[in-house]
């Protein structure tokens, strides 16, 4: 994770997500999480790197995956335009790694306080990584049984012939039947792999399918630290034995601690319940796009933190016009005197941000003095290549509708 | 439990094989993106700056005949030239990227409406720096438009502006040879760092990743695209504003009265770009619509290839029912205008949303992760 941070300053994406930007796109119920001045947001992002290498070398432990788990969390809660998959599974990880006492074995809080060191931890702490990993990949499998994954091959179809410049396998990647190959191996592995990775006799196969499956789709897609975080997450599912002889090459040096001594802490008792609320929340959170009808990748309600990753090619294009209600005067929004590429670019193609955004233009302009204005959208969206067409009903006036969890009506259906 | 798995593994399996037996029906979409990124950059682009380039030089050559000899037939060549000039120049505006980003050209040459105010303030001051941040309005093909056309009703008023008899004259010519050097100096930068060693860049980045040549310019293409219908159309007709202000002066090329020859050519520009179209001769090689056709990608039924063509069919032809000058059609009857506004958005829609997505494209500047 510190790699992440460092990935992050260094490529220079502080500025344009948290800095440069006028505007941001808050999380529904989180519109209270506000970005900080420049040198606020550089302190986090550092204060964040610092907590990170506190958690890998187990300095502090417990006080640096707190702060990882606040820094890194507030930093994804800021704009919507950022949301990403894996940062809400790091984020996720995050949270249990404050609850697991990962700092009792191999660690600098040992050579601190030997009292500390144990040669055990409670199963609940692997389990309950195990379980992340399972749910993560198990959603994801069940998401990609949809008819454009798995019978069209869509998005592959139309993602993997554009790496046709890679040397040797590049021209292989135009074929059919690879895109049918990569949509199903993956529905497959994804499915299946923690079951596999749990099975004493398959995990090393597993695990070798696990590294070629991620160096694979760090090879075609733009998916940053993601393959790397997976690959390194799944070791979970080895025995402590071979973490043991793993690790033990690291150590520094050996302290002498109650051997066979059972970890043990204060808050054993409150440690169930937050489990399961925070699992039941996980396995409820990828269902909920049940209660909307309609194509979920047009509407795309309930698609967020479901584990819906990779699954569709969607583009779009939308032009936000304010309507003087009483001269019956339109006027075009120019995008961009708003939001940076990046945002418009998702604000396109995902309908409560629209929404927000038809908000904050309705804002903008009243401070300006117009006071009787409606905010109407003429946009327009793709899905898997299929051709763009409209998208959200130019005759509502989004500066009325509000963000919640009832059904968009506005949103026109996928024909 | 390995054995239920076992079993859910044939049946995938099974399914796999009857998937893919059953809908073989697009053709290998194995399409050589540096066909089309040769094609581009040797025939296209590197040509325009050339182009533009001759046409600069002659602009000078024009400048030099008639502050030799200020007759009204040697402003009349002069302007021509200036004209011409313009009109390459049209051809390169969406190539904003690699060496045209680095030395900023695009917002150096076409910053308009001119400010008339800080030009005339400049030239009676004879202190200012081309280059600093407050003087985009102030130079390029906007400040020679004003200073060749804007100066007077009459021709001969306007060649009284360049009387060497008078030290504001001097100053006038100066800064016309200032506004000139700079525009010069600019293209001869990037035209240099495209015929030394960009192009070679330009024709590797074969990807389609955020900085990859196809990427660059399909984003160039849709930013150039928006530009011009917000700045020579939406902002001076006023047709699109709550206040409904018409503001005539602020079109492109506004005191010369060409904005909507130039405009036409620019769209020509973009259009030809998407046909890979040679400079040239007009030699219709690889370009997007090859690429497209051989993608199979579609739209509505049909081609997106032929949807998009048609579409530019559809601006050009709402283009001709524009007059010029754009400011009198812009006070006397926006509907032609409203129409092409129109028409346009139609397109934009195809070039932003459905060309991307069949290319894998993504419509960003910024290198970032995605989902």
């Amino acid at each position: 994770m510190t790699i992440g941070v460092l990935r992050f300053y260094f490529n220079g994406w502080i500025e344009p997500q948290y800095i440069d930007p006028k505007i941001h796109f808050p999380f529904y119920g989180f519109e209270w999480v506000q970005v900080l001045p420049p040198s606020g947001m550089y302190l986090v992002f550092m204060l964040m790197g610092i907590s990170a290498v506190g958690i890998m070398l187990g300095l502090f432990y417990r006080f640096s995956s707190i702060l990882f788990f606040l820094t890194f969390t507030y930093v994804e809660l800021i704009d919507q335009s950022n949301y990403l998959n894996h940062y809400y599974f790091v984020s996720l990880v995050a949270f249990l790694l404050i609850f697991i006492p990962a700092h009792v074995r191999f660690s600098l809080d040992i050579q601190r306080n030997p009292n500390l060191k144990s040669m055990t931890i409670p199963q609940w702490a692997v389990v309950s990584v195990k379980l992340q990993l399972a749910i993560l990949y198990f959603f994801a499998g069940v998401a990609k049984l949809n008819y454009a994954w798995l019978i069209d091959a869509n998005p592959m179809r139309i993602w993997l012939p554009a790496h046709n410049h890679l040397p040797i396998i590049g021209s292989l990647l135009t074929a059919t039947w690879v895109a049918y190959l990569f949509s199903w191996v993956g529905c497959l592995y994804d499915l299946t792999i923690p079951f596999f990775l749990s099975w004493r006799k398959s995990r090393w196969l597993a695990f070798a399918a696990v590294v070629i499956f991620h160096l694979a789709t760090a090879l075609f897609f733009q998916i940053g630290m993601f393959p790397y975080i997976m690959i390194g997450a799944s070791l979970i599912f080895f025995s402590s034995d071979f973490h043991e002889r793993l690790l033990s090459r690291f150590e520094v040096k050996r302290v002498k601690g109650a051997i066979g001594r059972m970890y043990s802490f204060d808050g054993k008792k409150m440690i169930y319940p937050v489990l399961i609320v925070f699992f039941l929340l996980q396995i409820m959170l990828p269902l909920r796009n049940h209660f909307y009808e309609g194509n979920l990748f047009w509407h795309e309600q309930g698609y967020r933190f479901s584990w819906r990753v990779m699954l569709m090619e969607k583009a779009g294009t939308a032009f936000f016009k304010v309507k003087d209600l009483k001269s019956g005067r339109e006027e075009y929004v120019c995008n961009r005197t708003y939001l940076t590429p990046q945002q418009e670019k998702m604000m396109s193609t995902q309908p409560d941000m629209m929404l927000t955004f038809a908000h904050i233009i309705k804002e903008d302009y009243q401070k300006r003095g117009f006071d009787e204005i409606g905010v109407f959208a003429e946009s327009y969206a793709s899905l898997n290549g299929q051709g763009s067409r409209p998208f959200v009903d130019s005759n509502v006036d989004l500066s009325l509708e509000k963000e919640g969890f009832q059904k968009k009506t506005w949103v026109l259906p996928y024909e | 439990m390995t054995r239920n798995l076992f079993y859910v593994c044939l049946t995938f399996a099974v399914v796999v094989l009857l998937g893919c037996t059953g809908t073989n029906k697009t053709p290998t979409a194995d399409y050589d993106r540096q066909l089309l990124l040769t094609n581009v950059g040797e025939n296209i682009i590197i040509p325009a700056y050339s182009q533009l380039g001759t046409d600069l030089s002659n602009l000078v050559t024009s400048k030099e005949a008639f502050w030799t000899n200020s007759t009204e037939s040697n402003l009349e060549a002069f302007r021509l030239d200036f004209i011409a000039a313009y009109t390459s120049f049209q051809y390169v505006t969406m190539y904003d990227f690699g060496p045209a980003d680095v030395v900023n050209a695009l917002n150096s040459m076409n910053i308009f409406p001119a400010d008339t105010t800080k030009i005339e303030s400049n030239i009676s001051s004879e202190t200012y720096d081309l280059n600093a941040g407050d003087q985009l309005a102030t130079k390029g093909f906007p400040a020679l438009d004003y200073l060749l056309y804007g100066l007077g009703k009459t021709d001969s008023q306007i060649i009284d502006q360049f009387d060497t008899a008078t030290a504001e004259g001097k100053s006038r010519r100066a800064y016309v040879n200032d506004v000139l050097n700079q525009i010069n100096e600019r293209q001869e930068t990037v035209l240099a760092a495209w015929n030394s060693t960009y192009l070679s860049q330009f024709i590797a980045a074969d990807g389609v990743d955020a900085g990859s040549s196809t990427s660059l310019l399909v984003n160039n293409l849709n930013m150039a695209f928006e530009d011009l219908k917000r700045h020579k159309l939406l902002d001076p007709s006023g047709i699109a504003s709550l206040t409904g202000t018409k503001r005539p002066t602020e079109v492109e090329a506004y005191y010369s009265g060409e904005s909507t020859t130039l405009l036409k050519v620019q769209i020509l520009a973009i259009q030809e770009l998407f046909n890979g179209l040679s400079y040239g001769d007009k030699t219709n090689q690889d370009g997007f619509d090859d690429y497209l056709n051989v993608l199979g990608a579609q739209y509505n039924g049909g081609s997106l290839s032929t949807a998009i063509c048609d579409q530019f069919n559809e601006v050009n032809n709402a283009l001709e029912t524009l007059i010029d000058p754009l400011s009198n059609q812009i006070t006397t009857d926006s509907d032609p205008i409203i129409k092409v506004n129109a028409e346009m958005q139609k397109l934009i829609v195809l070039l932003k949303t459905d060309l991307p997505s069949a290319l894998s494209i993504l419509i960003t500047y910024q290198d970032g992760d995605g989902d």
